[in-house]
């Protein structure tokens, strides 16, 4: 006994020091194929650009789509259209023709435009990457030595995640023996990641850097033919930070992922699981666990699905059942377990393992599930009271399980109604529902008003209490005929219920109309149109009132003269000077001018007047005064 | 002369009043208050059409109403300074002057007078 107890505290020691922190729960699903390759084969319907066709291609190729032919043939087109010295272009027309089934380009000029990025002045990994993988995709033999260089000095200038990424994957295109001088970064590159939430591990520079970093960790271990520098964990990691950005949309980003996902299936060293619960949480009915790599598919070798133990808060409740293989499950992925032993509703956690006979396969370790058991609720002693203002019965009714009230009630505006029932499972123990209600529902109308009841003294007791005349105005005076229904409900609880108990006549007090502020009312019908209402004139007086005062009004010119004629005008005291008539005429003139302005004319016409027959009036004037002064003296 | 009322008193004392002016008024002066007469029926008329029709438009009603006041204004300057007996006080002006000064003034009044009637 105590030597089984020493190996079973060993293989629990052991199980601990390889236990991985966390497991994948998601994969990439036949949805996520179905949704980014309508996307790709609409690229390639529709766009005319090198580098959306090539990922278009790609990731459909990864995903095993086909493409059919017309859209192959347009594509190829362009593709055979690229300038063979532009280094970009040829390298997106270099990965579209291998993609492609018989698509060949001719592209006399390729090998020496894929040397000369290697001599680039400060050329970047990125660069170097696509310039490897066209000479890879066109067969071209490239001087390994010239790209060797400027990998390292790119890496050197440039230590970043994006350049380290791209800088391992072209690393695993180069020879073997140049390759090796390249493992040592991995760990510098990983170094770099960040953790979000222990569950995640990203790179700096977006989700294909991240993506560029895993496919070409991996690459270029396939190439040495050695383990990477990474931990379980951080594999797991990075493929949880992938896996949660899968349902990205745009081209280059989308199949990146792919391309990483693709190589965490198929390595030499680390292949994720993914494990998660694909029936209902209820442990009433089996549980069905989906166990596959990322892309959903059965995991290498054969594999054992353990549950470890079902927990119901500190205690264990279950341990060691095997679940089995879902017989009609072609694709080996379902696994099924049942009749674990809860007894108590509530909530578990059922923890799970597997055991795969291939070694690559991680993430098999600290899996768990929240799970419930559930339990069926009646209600026992529902009693339906009505009571009048001063506590008097009027009526009282007891109501069988699920059964309606024989009679209906009648209640008025000063009743109390009092409804009180017990919960109970199925099994005798009392319940505590999250939800205990008595909705009112008004048969004409369809109001709904709700009331809690509340908990009493004895578990699973409860009451409810309306008092018509506190409470009356929440019906919103609506009198009439009303259904009345107990609602429970609880997470707990396997079936929800939604009884009707009885029915009821119940007068309300009115409610008065609630008056909606001007403002505040909503009015959807057409309003009248505002047509705009041009200023009027105002108002004049009649022209026969202003006809006879402008005549009044110059009437007593007639006085004038006549007065004037009385008084003596001295005509005869005009001294007779050329300047007489000038000066009359000119300040008639004058006068004139002003009518004339009155009526067409504007002020700088009339100035431009005035300054002529004023000059003539001043000078006739000024020299007849004088005239007419030294006369007098 | 005891028996006479109040309004016959009244009566009597314009009455002198009228005769004195008549009498020592000089010709050139009566011409000038005959001309400011005629300005104030003129202004009168004016303001009772405005009281009756309302000052609808009240350009047109100011331009000619302040014509009137500055005419009446700038011939009441005149009479005071060719008033012979106002010579000391408006020494150095001679009444060809001032009548020249009266006609300029107007000359300028009525430009402004026709430009805000509109």
């Amino acid at each position: 006994v105590i030597t089984m107890r020493v190996v079973g505290l060993i293989a629990t020691l052991i199980a601990c020091a390889t236990a991985e922190k966390i497991f994948l729960s998601s994969y990439w699903s036949a949805a996520d194929t179905k949704r980014i390759s309508e996307s790709f084969q609409n690229v390639l319907s529709s766009k005319d650009d090198l580098s959306s066709l090539h990922y278009a291609t790609s990731g459909l190729r990864l995903l095993g789509q086909k493409v059919d032919d017309a859209k192959s043939k347009r594509v190829c087109a362009l593709a055979q259209k690229v300038n063979d010295k532009d280094a970009d272009a040829l390298f997106h027309a270099a990965s579209i023709a291998g993609d492609l089934s018989s698509c060949a380009l001719t592209t006399p000029s390729a090998k020496t435009t894929v040397e000369a990025v290697a001599k680039e002045v400060d050329v970047n990994s990125e660069r170097l990457f696509d310039a490897l993988t066209t000479a890879d995709r066109l067969n071209l033999k490239i001087d390994d030595t010239s790209f060797d260089k400027a990998l390292t000095a790119a890496i050197t200038k440039d230590a970043s995640p994006k350049s380290l990424s791209n800088a391992l994957a072209a690393a695993s295109l180069l020879e073997k023996s140049i390759g090796a001088k390249y493992v040592s970064k991995i760990g510098s590159l990983v170094e770099q990641a960040d953790e979000v939430d222990g569950k995640y591990l990203q790179l700096d520079g977006g989700l294909s850097v991240t993506a560029t970093a895993v496919y070409g960790i991996f690459q270029l271990a396939h190439q040495q033919g050695k383990a990477p520098a990474i931990t379980k964990d951080q594999v797991l990691q990075f493929s949880n930070h992938l896996l949660s950005r899968r349902q990205v949309f745009a081209d280059r980003a989308a199949y990146n992922v792919i391309r990483a996902i693709g190589v965490l299936i198929n390595n030499g060293y680390f292949v994720p699981a993914s494990v998660s619960l694909e029936s209902s949480v209820d442990l009433s009915k089996s549980l069905r666990l989906h166990v596959s790599n990322l892309f959903g598919a059965a995991l290498p070798g054969a594999v054992t699905v353990r549950v470890e133990k079902l927990t119901f808060g500190e205690t264990v409740v279950d341990s060691a059942k095997t679940a089995t293989k879902v017989a009609s499950d072609s694709s080996s992925t379902l696994f099924e377990v049942s009749g674990l032993a809860a007894k108590e509703a509530g909530h578990y956690i059922l923890h799970v393992a597997l055991e795969a006979a291939d070694k690559k396969v991680i993430g098999t370790s600290s899996i768990s599930f929240p799970v419930k058991a559930t339990s069926e609720a009646t209600v026992e002693g529902l009693e339906v009271v009505v009571a009048d203002r001063d506590g008097k019965i009027q009526k009282k009714q007891s109501i069988a399980s699920f059964a309606r009230a024989p009679s209906a009630f009648t209640v008025d505006s000063s009743s109390t109604i009092g409804v009180s029932f017990t919960v109970k499972s199925k099994d005798g123990s009392a319940l505590r529902p999250h939800q205990a209600f008595v909705i009112f529902e008004h048969v004409e109308s369809g109001e709904e008003v709700v009331f809690i009841a509340d908990a009493q003294k004895t578990e699973g007791a409860y009451k409810m209490d309306v008092n018509l005349v506190k409470e009356g105005k929440d019906f919103g005076g609506h009198s009439g005929g009303y259904r009345l229904r107990l609602v429970i409900g609880d997470s707990l609880i396997r079936t929800t219920l939604n009884w009707i108990i009885a029915d009821a006549t119940i007068t309300v007090p009115a409610v008065s109309a609630e008056v909606v502020r001007k403002s505040e009312k909503v009015d959807y019908s057409v309003l009248p149109s505002i047509t705009h209402m041009f200023r009027q004139p105002e108002k004049r007086p009649p022209g026969l009132i202003s006809d006879a005062f402008t005549l009044i009004a110059l009437a007593p010119i007639l006085i004038l003269v006549f007065l004037w004629a009385r008084i003596g005008v001295n005509l005869s005291a005009m001294p007779t000077s050329i300047y007489v008539p000038i000066f009359h005429v000119g300040l008639a003139a004058l006068f004139t001018l002003y009518f004339v302005f009155w009526l067409q004319l504007n002020m700088f016409e009339t100035l431009k007047y005035m300054a002529v027959i004023g000059g003539v009036v001043f000078i006739a004037g000024h020299r007849l005064l004088r005239t007419m002064a030294e006369a007098r003296k | 002369i005891v028996f006479f009322s109040l309004e016959m008193q009244l009566v009597q004392v314009l009455q002198k009043l009228f005769d004195d002016y008549v009498k020592t008024t000089s010709q050139r002066l009566k011409i000038i208050d005959a001309y400011m007469f005629y300005i104030l029926l003129t202004g009168i008329v004016q303001f009772v059409y405005c009281v009756l029709v309302g000052t609808f438009p009240f350009n047109a009603f100011l331009a000619g109403f302040i014509s009137t006041v500055a005419s009446f204004i700038l011939a009441a300057c005149l009479r005071m300074q060719v008033n012979e007996e106002n010579k000391d006080e408006f020494n150095g002006i001679s009444p060809e002057r001032a009548f020249a000064d009266f006609l300029f003034a107007h000359a300028v009044l009525h430009l402004v007078v026709v430009n805000f009637l509109g």
